[in-house]
């Protein structure tokens, strides 16, 4: 017994491990090069080599995951954005995909950008993108599942959304800026006007689609949030007398993003 | 949100086993896979990084599904941190794993590097001292990866900057001691091997006739950038974005002399040319795999 004690007693766990050095200096240009490196008088350039590797393949992907913010941001803006957001918010894991998610919310709390809200909803908006690229495959509802089901129980229906679908509801016009991945700047483009972008991937192209009405981005968020068709319907006329339920359902059937629906059961 | 992408059950796979041929082999990029699809091109192998299908579903996946369904695959994984502190990251190993089930590769390898250390993943293959504690951990972390996936992986040899004053193995001593202790594979990057030479002043070509060959199921060759240190020695840097340099070529050539045809992946991952350009560095590397063949067809006729 005595022996064993002895043996765990003598067990040390090590609170500072070997990688300290190296790692923590990855990140701060400042930091000495770490003394366990050999090459005496040469050891800066070289491993300013993995400083450089670890700094601009982060900035990189980050900027390969928010084209849109890059491209309205500019490069030089950009960059010193994403240092400091990955001084705060380093890739915790290596699947790249996870890195960027608190971005958008970065972005929002991001003192020098006050004045600068939208890039935040754009953020999210790109974010919503890259999800429904790598999301789950599924097939979206058909048109005909819908037509067949008669017309009393139409308004108790809820649907299921497929695994890609996303609303990026905004007060800015992040459908019109999302477009900066593609091509900047947008002439006319009036940043009072709000816009909501759903966000689909029916199969293996990410499908977009602005909505600029209020009470189409209220039935399509009640939808969504597995409201029945029904009170999704009532709520979007709140917001317009005139909202048109039928070019609701079909922007719904159209884009696929549902994957199934389900009758109520009690009718 | 992230759910979608970090659960979803693995898909069982569609695929038989189909082992990876000793031909030329080209790293899959995105945009060559229709040209790839379209032409039948004559490819002995495509191999894919494993973090880049470990999404849910989407193009990535459709696009190596139809890759897989006309040619065999090697996934290569870039962030398992085998030469790391920290124990193994079970999440991504659980990940890993689903892309082995799914795409039953014929080769499945990894790096000697460290790439995340405490919860922190710095998305580059770091160096790491030879040491017979660092040994032992790499053979822990290369047990447990094998053991969950149910299979041999190879370890790549790395590129490197700097060393270790605490080191007191020797890399290819190191190398043959972790296939020996965990019964893993190796994969010899021969242009890692020329760019750690160059950059520490030691002779490829020792290094390669050191190197336990016997041990190697596939080759990688790639291009570097060269540069010059603070003391204007030179410095090689493993840049993947160029094509392969003629002295990794005559490299190539010494280690086949030895090991016979093997798997030699082309991996070309920055400032990514067209297909036919990579296609031409396959081709240039299957014809030192022709020629060492009939070489080796010669000595057995005479």
């Amino acid at each position: 017994m005595t022996g064993s004690i002895e043996a765990e007693s003598s067990v040390q766990i090590e609170d500072k491990l070997e990688h300290d050095a190296f790692a923590a200096a990855l990140f701060d240009p400042l930091a000495p090069v770490p003394a366990q490196i050999t090459q005496k008088g040469a050891s800066q350039k070289r491993f300013d080599i993995y400083r450089n590797n670890v700094v601009l393949s982060l900035l990189e992907a980050l900027g390969d995951a928010f084209p849109s913010v890059r491209a309205i941001a500019g490069e030089q803006n950009f960059s010193r954005i994403a240092r400091d957001f990955i001084a705060l918010y380093p890739p915790k894991t290596a699947m790249m995909q996870a890195f960027g998610k608190e971005f958008p919310s970065f972005l929002k709390n991001y003192a020098p950008l006050k004045k600068s809200l939208f890039l935040a909803d754009l953020a999210l908006a790109e974010r919503m993108w890259l999800e429904a690229y790598h999301a789950r495959d599924e097939e979206p509802l058909a048109p005909e599942a819908f037509s067949s089901i008669p017309a009393k129980q139409v308004a108790g229906l809820i649907f299921l959304t497929h695994p890609a679908t996303r609303l990026a509801v905004s007060r800015y016009p992040v459908g019109d800026l999302f477009g900066a991945r593609e091509c900047w700047p947008v002439h006319g483009l009036d940043l009072a006007s709000s816009q909501t972008m759903l966000i689909t991937r029916p199969f293996h192209s990410v499908m977009t689609v602005t909505v600029e009405s209020d009470a189409e981005t209220a039935f399509l968020a009640d939808i969504i949030a597995g409201e029945t068709l029904g009170s999704a319907i009532e709520n979007a006329v709140e917001y317009d007398a005139d909202f048109q339920p039928q070019n609701a359902i079909s922007l719904m059937l159209r884009t696929g993003m549902l994957s199934g629906v389900s009758r109520p059961h009690n009718e | 949100m992230m759910d979608t992408i970090l659960s979803g059950p693995p898909a069982p796979s569609a695929f038989r086993p189909s082992p990876v041929p000793p031909k030329a082999g080209i790293g899959l990029k995105p945009q060559h896979v229709e040209t790839i699809l379209a032409t039948k091109a004559d490819i002995g192998f495509f191999e894919i990084h494993a973090e880049n299908y470990m999404g849910g579903g989407g193009l990535p996946h459709s696009q190596l599904s139809r890759i897989r369904e006309g040619y065999p695959v090697s996934v290569h994984g870039v962030g398992m941190s085998i030469g790391g502190e920290n124990r193994i990251d079970r999440d991504h190993l659980a990940r890993f794993r689903a892309v082995v089930d799914r795409y039953q590769p014929g080769l499945v390898s990894e790096h000697l590097a460290w790439s995340t250390h405490d919860n922190v993943f710095y998305n580059d293959l770091l160096p790491l001292p030879y040491t017979s504690k660092t040994l032992a951990r790499v053979v822990c972390h290369i047990d447990q990866v094998q053991e969950t996936i149910g299979r041999q992986i190879l370890i790549e040899n790395p590129s490197t900057y700097v060393t270790f004053n605490e080191s007191n193995w020797s890399e290819f001593e190191f190398m043959a001691e972790i296939a020996f202790r965990s019964g893993c594979g190796l994969l010899f990057d021969v242009n890692n091997v020329y760019v750690s030479a160059i950059n520490h002043g030691y002779s490829p070509e020792a290094y390669i006739d050191a190197y336990p060959l016997d041990k190697v199921r596939e080759i990688h060759l790639a291009g570097h950038a060269t540069d010059a240190d603070n003391l204007d020695q030179p410095l090689l840097i493993d840049s993947h974005d160029r094509p392969v340099a003629s002295s990794v070529w005559a490299l190539f050539e010494r280690v086949l002399q030895r090991t016979g045809p093997l798997p030699s992946l082309v991996e070309w991952d920055n400032d990514v040319p067209t297909w036919e350009v990579l296609a031409n560095e396959a081709r240039r590397a299957q014809s030192k795999l022709d020629d060492v063949l009939k070489s080796i067809k010669d000595q057995q006729v005479a």
